[in-house]
């Protein structure tokens, strides 16, 4: 079971509902029982700016819902009759146009374009005119592609004479078949896969790197941990025939050699990463992300948001991936979390926080970015009363793990996985996120790399290359 | 619409002269095409053009004027323009330094003057170079000068000049209009009194293709 099926769905609908007397902001859900086939449904969730400029402030969509939500009924509803009024809420308004933009609410939801938002409307894509003499632009160019993906993934137009060359070729299947191997020749460039590549260019979001902090290689002048050796990680979890998800389910590194550049597997790296094996996971625990994210902190939600946003694309502050626990936040820190206008977010962030607890950043020399169990209890137990009542297991899509592997291997095999990593090249080659016109090619395409593809990103840039989206002109 | 075949064997007489930059395949036939009419012209449905940025810029600058990438544009004479001086301004990020990691996915105020710059720059070295050694000149090769003139504005050297630079970085062979256009140029920067009007042509000429729409988005 994974977010974004029905029946995950539905079990964050059922666990939204039992934590009813929390605040906790179940529409998402509800939405998406309501609408499963929407674009926002599938494989995610609408997130808070649907309705909310910012909550509790609602957008003119979210402003016309709320008038027909058990009109009367005094205010604030609680969750489970929020719950229960909202569907019959989404059905008054569908054949409204909150945004005036001249389409119906249901048109938007049903498009996935977004019903608040008069710039955000379906996009007619009839072609117009006769034919041109280099490329066909009301469909899928093979001409057009070819110099694409040389720019692309090689970083140059291809020649005048290639150019020729390709274009004299007998039929259109010569040049699909030739198209597939300047791709895979591509892959192999120093421009694609090099350092300061474009797979680099992915990772930089992810790995934050800071130049002043730098250990190895390029040092900077406070050097504290060498983050090449994440980017060596992702690069090579993403090229060749390897894994995607062993970005952060690896209990291994990966080493880069130059001229060419090369990543290679090994056990370990000993004069830079030093949690063990047993508890590593991927580019969650390397020395890098251990320094930069949990740094000083007893319970680093900055490391476990920034793995969220990273790698599943759910943004906490943008309040996005909300699978809020019952019963939490649970405060074991005493940052006052429990506040109303903190817990919607913290009931998710903080179960997803905790199997960080043991991870330690740079609070001490002698434990610097290693495992350490009984960690807040050996340098933290003064911090806060309950701290050390802190569990190492958590939760993440509303399943508990036990600890921070767990968490890696669910995280990894989610959709929300596959769809923030077809997301990263999808913006990387067409230059934005996949828009609504496009939503259904887009969601062949990360269904494609999860399933047929076992997480392949080399599968996944061929299947890209062959979308209308990427090859129409 | 077929293209009008004026094929110019002088063009062919360049076979086999080596190139000092990165591509050094032969010179081609050059064939100029007629312009479509732009009215009959199919409109793009999707419009997603985007721009090279710093190192496809390079790549193809380089490449179109036969120049190593570290020749293509430098400020000061040793700092790169688009690998280090102006390349957030062309779409590139900064992640180490300055903590940008993500390109901020449209051109700035800015982008077209370092476009600008670094064209010229290409421009003005590759000419520098072509008319230094006569004989192994890449583009501008077989223009007869006279002192500092073109010895002919007309002549059918300076349509396989344009074909070859067209070919470089476009390519594709020249149009008619853009033949017409470039031809017009070198006449009217002679009559301009320009002290080296066969070099400043050159010049332009380069500077025109390199940093037109078609040469910086794909």
């Amino acid at each position: 079971m994974t977010p974004g099926s029905p029946s995950t769905r539905w079990s964050a609908f059922v666990v939204l509902l039992a934590g009813a007397a929390l605040a906790k902001p179940p529409a998402g859900g509800v939405f998406c029982a309501t609408y499963p086939s929407a674009p926002e449904c599938v494989g995610k969730q609408p997130s808070c700016a649907y309705c909310h400029v910012a909550p509790p402030q609602r957008n003119v969509f979210g402003a016309s819902l709320e008038a027909k939500l058990v009109p009367g009924a005094s205010r604030p509803l609680s969750d489970g009759d929020f719950s229960m009024a909202l569907p019959a809420a989404l059905k008054a308004v569908e054949a409204l146009d909150a945004d005036g933009d001249g389409v119906s609410n249901l048109v938007e939801l049903q498009q996935g374009t977004h019903p608040a938002d008069p710039g955000s409307k379906p996009v007619d894509r009839a072609c117009q005119g006769s034919t041109n003499p280099q490329f066909s632009v009301c469909r899928y160019d093979l001409r057009y592609v070819y110099k694409k993906v040389l720019l692309d993934f090689c970083g140059a137009s291809p020649t005048f004479t290639e150019t020729k060359a390709f274009t004299a070729m007998t039929d259109d299947a010569s040049r699909t078949a030739f198209l597939g191997t300047e791709l895979d020749r591509c892959l192999q460039s120093e421009f694609w896969r090099g350092k300061n590549g474009q797979l680099w260019k992915v990772a930089h979001p992810k790995i934050r790197p800071l130049g002043s902090l730098k250990e190895g290689e390029d040092k900077g002048g406070v050097p504290l941990a060498d983050y090449y050796d994440d980017y060596a990680l992702f690069a090579y979890s993403q090229t060749d025939d390897h894994d995607a998800r062993e970005v952060l389910t690896a209990d291994f590194f990966v080493r880069r050699t130059t001229n060419p550049t090369r990543y290679t597997r090994v056990a370990d790296l000993p004069l830079s990463q030093k949690v063990d094996r047993a508890h590593r996971a991927g580019n969650m625990t390397t020395a890098w992300t251990l320094t930069y994210f949990v740094m000083f902190t007893a319970l680093p939600r900055n490391a476990a948001s920034q793995m969220y946003r990273a790698y599943l694309g759910l943004d906490i502050a943008k309040q996005e991936g909300l699978y809020s626990v019952p019963n939490e936040p649970q405060d074991y820190d005493a940052k006052g979390v429990q506040a109303a206008e903190c817990a919607a977010c913290h009931a998710t962030l903080d179960p997803l926080t905790y199997p960080f607890r043991n991870y330690n950043g740079i609070s001490s020399a002698m434990y610097a970015t290693r495992y350490i169990p009984n960690r807040l209890e050996l340098g933290f137990s003064t911090l806060a009363p309950r701290i050390t009542q802190t569990p190492e297991a958590g939760v993440i899509f509303g399943q508990r793990v036990n600890d921070l592997r767990e968490w890696a291997t669910v995280a990894a095999n989610s959709d929300a996985f596959a769809i923030s990593t077809t997301t990263d090249y999808w913006k990387l080659l067409l230059g934005h996120h996949p828009r609504p016109d496009e939503n259904a090619e887009f969601v062949a395409t990360w269904k494609r790399f999860k399933g047929e593809h076992q997480h392949r990103v080399q599968k996944l840039l061929h299947d890209i290359v062959k979308t209308e989206a990427y090859g129409a002109p | 619409m077929r293209p009008e075949r004026l094929v110019l064997l002088a063009a062919t007489l360049a076979l086999g002269v080596g190139c000092p930059g990165k591509i050094t395949e032969p010179s081609q036939p050059v064939t100029v095409m007629e312009l479509p009419d732009a009215g009959s012209l199919a409109r793009s449905a999707r419009g997603n053009l985007r721009f090279k940025g710093p190192e496809r810029l390079t790549n193809d600058f380089s490449n179109a004027l036969g120049l190593n990438a570290d020749e293509v544009c430098t400020e000061l004479g040793q700092y790169q323009c688009a690998g280090l001086v102006h390349t957030v301004a062309l779409g590139g990020v900064d992640p180490f330094g300055r903590g940008l990691y993500e390109p901020s996915g449209v051109t700035a105020v800015t982008t077209p003057l370092v476009v600008d710059r670094m064209a010229f720059s290409a421009c003005t070295r590759r000419v520098d170079k072509d008319l230094a050694t006569p004989g192994a000149a890449l583009i501008f090769k077989g223009l007869p000068q006279t002192g500092a003139k073109l010895a002919n504005v007309d002549g059918p050297e300076l349509t396989t000049a344009i074909g070859e630079l067209t070919h470089r970085a476009l390519q594709r062979d020249p149009y008619t209009n853009e033949v017409a256009r470039y031809l017009q140029l070198a006449k009217d920067i002679e009559a301009s009194g320009n002290a080296e009007p066969a070099r400043a042509w050159m010049q332009a000429v380069c500077f025109a293709v390199l940093s037109s729409a078609e040469s910086v988005f794909y």
